[in-house]
């Protein structure tokens, strides 16, 4: 299914393309999340993209394991939702995760195990791992 | 002041509706639109050499609307691809035709039907959460309407400066406030504080009376030179100064903004009162982009009509109301009276210059400031009345 597709009839699962298909491998397959990082600039940048933002060279970028851990930055909750597979889930938490190992480096992540009224700006989170029909797909739950 | 080269001579607006069973095609409502405008400014379609629009994916396109109107020798068109981001800036587009010797008389519109037509974000549908390949970072998280993206920096904001809901709800309850002295606002009804705490989560922390309205609308300029306009039916409003500018990686959803705390529009409003020699006390009405509550509190302080931070207070004070200090849409803003991606922020901006805008009149104003705002990027333009040039 494409994406478009499947948010029609289920929660709504990543399409993969080229260069983002190593984003989800590297987390399936390790169970760690990797973001794109640039070996020229030693930098990290995400979302991915075709070249390094910064060098403007793609033959550096590889994906490269985090620990794992984060901050939430900022974040919404959504009580009301146009996307027909995620009705039933509602109220959520959508946040912007800050990584600890870049300034700036940010995933979007449903902040996950705790109610969303307890849910604070610099709280720290770590990695969830959802499995979304098959996809492995990023979360975040709070952190001790 | 330096001497404007452009003036805004006329201006033509449908009806504002929320109505599924009268709603018209975008392309009769920019050529309704359009051709009041041209009558307003005293001109002919033939005189018409310009026309220019926003858009996303949304509207009739410019070369489609030149046949739809009626024009007969277009020197100069351009469909800009974007939404509130340009409201202002398409005055200085028409502007840098109008100066480079393509265009005469230049023709801005923007229509959409945005309650019966394509609605701005949501899942699959435009594409407020960036480009297709993006949104598998953010679709399966939810994250797709307007109010997710830019609820983001305006928790920041609550969090960073003790910014609070009841000063969004300040905002909610002026423009409604506003709009019921406009007959052509779609929400008149009067609301209270009360009504806007208890109105339903959309995306905390924005609640429905955080959010404009979803309308169906076309709002029509025409734009000629400064000395021209002074021989048309109007006094000119002229263009004493516009900016358009982005940040570094402005693009939605903000991914790549280093601080989600600071805009890009400190910067555009320093900019924009550089080129223009004025200062926040010169400004008589602000029509500025509120697509969403908290937007006005970051602009006021972006523009310097209070300190960073200041916002809140500023607006719960009673500053931004009609003999305020510095009088917030008049019309009720995209939050009552309309939203046409902030174009009928320029409509309202020429009204309130010229005098005639009734009973929501902000008395003896002379320099008018509009903004629009996509946080990371848009544009800010000055406008000034006759009296501030002759």
């Amino acid at each position: 299914l494409s994406l478009e597709q499947s948010i029609q009839v289920q929660r709504p699962t990543p399409a993969a393309d080229r260069v983002t298909q190593g984003f989800w491998d590297s987390l399936k397959s390790t169970g760690q999340l990797h973001i794109q990082y640039c070996t020229g600039c030693d930098r990290y940048q995400h979302f991915p993209e075709a070249a390094c933002t910064s060098c403007g060279h793609s033959e550096h970028l590889t994906y490269k394991a985090v620990s794992g851990r984060g901050e939430v930055y900022t974040y919404v909750v959504t009580h009301q939702t146009r996307i027909p597979g995620l009705m039933q889930d509602v109220p959520y938490v959508i946040a912007w995760v800050e990584l600890p190992e870049q300034a700036g480096l940010r995933v979007v992540a449903n902040i996950r195990n705790i109610q969303p009224s307890d849910v604070v700006i610099g709280m720290p989170v770590k990695l969830l791992l959802e499995d979304r029909d098959g996809i492995v797909i990023p979360q975040f739950e709070p952190a001790g | 002041l330096p001497t404007p080269s452009v003036a805004l001579t006329g201006i033509g607006f449908t009806r504002y509706t929320r109505d599924l069973a009268t709603a018209r095609p975008v392309g009769e409502l920019a050529v309704e639109a359009s051709r009041k405008a041209i009558d307003d400014a005293g001109l002919q379609r033939g005189d018409i050499d310009g026309l220019l629009s926003y858009a996303m994916g949304d509207s009739m396109p410019t070369r489609d609307a030149a046949g739809a109107i009626g024009l007969s020798n277009v020197g100069w068109f351009s469909d800009i691809n974007s939404g509130g981001t340009f409201t202002a800036g398409m005055l200085e587009h028409a502007a840098l035709a109008i100066n480079a010797g393509h265009a005469r008389r230049v023709l801005i519109f923007r229509s959409m039907n945005g309650f019966s037509g394509r609605r701005m974000g949501g899942g699959g549908g435009g594409g407020e959460a960036g480009p297709a390949s993006n949104r598998q970072f953010t679709l399966p998280y939810g994250m797709g309407a307007a109010a997710e993206i830019f609820g983001m920096p305006a928790r920041r904001h609550m969090w960073k400066y003790g910014t609070t809901k009841e000063q969004f709800g300040a905002v909610a309850v002026t423009m409604r406030k506003h709009a019921s002295l406009n007959e052509r606002a779609v929400r008149r009804t009067p609301i209270t504080l009360e009504d806007y705490l208890a109105s339903r989560i959309i995306a905390d922390p924005y609640s429905l009376l955080d959010c404009c309205q979803e309308t169906d609308g076309a709002c029509a300029v025409v734009v000629c030179s400064a000395e021209e306009a002074r021989s048309l039916r109007h006094e000119p409003v002229y263009l004493l100064g516009a900016v358009l500018g982005a940040g570094p990686h402005p693009r939605l959803p903000f991914d790549g903004w280093l601080d989600m705390n600071e805009s890009h529009f400190s910067t555009l409003a320093r900019d924009l009162y550089a080129r223009t020699g004025l200062a926040p006390a010169d400004v008589d009405v602000a029509l500025i982009y509120d697509a969403f509550t908290w937007e006005v509190i970051k602009q006021l302080e972006d523009f310097g009509f209070c300190g960073p931070g200041e916002g809140g207070p500023f607006v719960e004070s009673g500053a931004i109301g009609l003999g305020g200090a510095i009088p917030v849409n008049p019309h009720g803003g995209l939050h009552s009276e309309a939203y046409v991606h902030g174009f009928n922020h320029v409509i309202e901006a020429v009204q309130q210059l010229r005098g005639d805008a009734g009973e929501r009149q902000v008395k003896n104003a002379q320099i008018a400031l509009v903004t629009g705002f996509a946080f990371t990027a848009g544009s800010a333009a000055l406008l000034g009345g006759h009296d501030v040039v002759a």
